[in-house]
């Protein structure tokens, strides 16, 4: 029972962390909570729906199983289609709302008002156009392997966890060891300064937004897999990601795809200890108790805020 | 104001800049800078001689007038093109990346060269601040005050600039890391790198400079070589302090 709520909150902790790395970026570049960003973890799922249902339509061959998943070759190509459009999407938004707002050296309030303007509007587009209710990237019913110790998971959801370590690691050497990586993390740390060093702050903040947003369409990809594809689905993900990117520590990528795995784990106990109803409030309390006990997260730096 | 007839390295006329439009720091200020010139603005608290280089650098907004590097209008360039034309900037605070190690900081500014050219210029930056060699890794946060003044003008030398702008540099630092300093400025100087000084230790600029301006509620009030400045009693009293000797 213990390994299998290890494993559940693994899986959810891998959609959590994706999603918490894209927060931690953004906001320690562009420096505010921008509450529009679970909607591009839904809008980067129906993209990647979108795009899915025009390639197997056109490609039949494409949407049969790779085995062991239950998706064929389609998805992964829908995923990078939806990682493309959900950056362009983001470059949209800032363009006609948070851009203008910055050069008007808007206050940070003004900024995160903005961004629940955007968030509902872009919400309730979604589901204007789709309805509310759910899509599925495929209909089979996949059967899950059995693991030493009696616990069960698919192969779609062992890829969830893989694929969430895997782009944390090469997000985390990206930031690290490359030009745009430090360019990135000079940006978090001190605009102004990075502007006299060189940096284009505003390619920066461009990059920052298409990267958010990519990772964004990841985790909604991988949410809408191993769950279902809906309009709130962003939203009823963006308390969770909030908790995971301040307790990991804003601006560092490790920490908040540790936090993301921790809070899936704590959100997987609490199903199994005291219902599933309580399951949303892990990510409440998690929340605060960072705020009140270690505001700069576990990785954190204290004051001000980095990239890495 | 100075200049020959060769085209300035820089060229600074009737600038106004403020932080608040009805509330101009500097209040038109014509400032020409010859090619290897060591050119040190000084002036009383709030003269405007921070907010004179931030301006010319694009971190102080701009109300009025023209800035031109090598004849070319740069004013209206974002920060980090003026980087690339040859002008470079040592802010008085926050000067450098402290959760970025020194191999990074430095590394920053060499992204912005040619691939092929980067490796060389880093070895021959670093070369001249062995301190900051020692420890390539060392987080440049955990630098002490001279080693991070080293590392920020390491970092504003690595892209090559015509014209070295630096606001307060001995801003909190002992006398004997002050010194150090400075022999470095002057030896930059020396070696062909024109530089912009904003000082408030009056003694040690007047030492490297080839040319002083005191600047006065936003108005460049005196100028001309430190000797003659000080040798001015009116100006040493009122704007320089106190009468000092100058040693080179």
């Amino acid at each position: 029972m213990i390994a299998q709520a290890i494993l559940d909150g693994l899986i959810n902790g891998a959609v959590i962390g994706l999603g918490a790395v894209g927060v931690t970026l953004t906001y320690s570049i562009l420096r505010f909570a921008n509450f529009a960003h679970g909607e591009l973890v839904s809008w980067g799922a129906y993209f990647a729906f979108l795009v899915n249902i025009a390639l197997v339509s056109v490609f039949v061959g494409l949407g049969n199983p790779i085995a062991p998943f239950s998706f064929g070759w389609s998805l992964p190509i829908s995923l990078v289609g939806a990682m493309l459009l959900a950056a362009a999407l983001a470059l949209l938004v800032d363009a006609l709302l948070f851009g203008p707002l910055r050069r008007r050296n808007s206050a940070v309030i003004i900024l995160v008002m903005a961004s629940f303007g955007a968030a509902l509007a872009l919400r309730n587009l979604l589901e204007f156009i789709f309805t509310s209710a759910p899509l599925y990237f495929h209909s089979s019913l996949q059967i899950a392997m059995r693991f030493p110790g009696g616990v069960r998971a698919t192969p779609d959801q062992l890829l969830a966890i893989g694929a969430g370590l895997v782009i944390a690691i090469v997000l985390h050497v990206f930031l690290t060891r490359t030009p745009t990586g430090r360019a990135m993390r000079a940006v978090a740390e001190n605009p102004q300064l990075a502007g006299v060093a060189g940096i284009d702050v505003r390619r920066v903040i461009r990059t920052v937004w298409m990267l958010g947003a990519a990772l964004a369409a990841v985790a909604g990809v991988f949410s809408g897999l191993l769950v279902q594809i809906r309009p709130q689905m962003g939203l009823d993900l963006l308390l969770p990601l909030f908790a995971a990117s301040i307790l990991g520590g804003i601006g560092s990528v490790p920490g908040a795809m540790l936090a993301g795995i921790i809070v899936g784990l704590g959100e997987a106990f609490a199903v199994r200890l005291v219902g599933a109803e309580w399951r949303s409030a892990v990510a409440f309390v998690v929340l605060v108790a960072v705020l009140l006990l270690r505001p700069q997260g576990l990785f954190g730096a204290g004051k001000g805020s980095r990239a890495s | 104001m100075s200049g020959g007839n060769a085209v300035p390295a820089l060229d600074v006329e009737g600038l106004v800049a403020a932080y608040e439009a009805d509330l101009p720091i500097v209040r038109g200020v014509d400032l020409r800078v010859r090619r290897g010139e060591l050119v040190t603005l000084l002036g009383p608290n709030g003269a405007g001689k921070s907010t004179l280089v931030k301006a010319i650098a694009g971190t102080a907004p701009i109300l009025a007038g023209t800035v031109r590097l090598d004849g070319t209008p740069i004013e209206a360039l974002p920060v980090h093109e003026k980087l690339a034309r040859g002008l470079g900037f040592v802010p008085q605070t926050e000067n450098i990346f402290a959760s970025l190690s020194i191999e990074e900081n430095l590394e920053l500014a060499a992204d912005r060269l040619p691939r092929n050219a980067r490796r060389a210029r880093l070895a021959e930056v670093t070369a001249r601040f062995p301190d900051l060699a020692r420890e390539p890794r060392r987080r440049a946060g955990a630098l002490s005050g001279g080693q991070r003044q080293m590392l920020a003008i390491a970092r504003a030398l690595i892209a090559n600039p015509a014209v070295l702008l630096l606001d307060e540099p001995s801003a909190g630092l002992s006398p004997k890391i002050v010194g150090e300093v400075f022999n470095e400025l002057q030896a930059l100087n020396r070696a062909g790198v024109t530089i912009v000084l904003v000082e408030q230790n009056v003694r040690a600029a007047l030492a490297i400079a080839t040319r002083a301006l005191i600047l006065v509620e936003g108005r460049i009030a005196h100028e001309g070589e430190p000797r003659a400045l000080l040798a001015d009693d009116t100006v040493a009293r009122l704007y320089l302090g106190h009468r000092t000797e100058v040693t080179s």
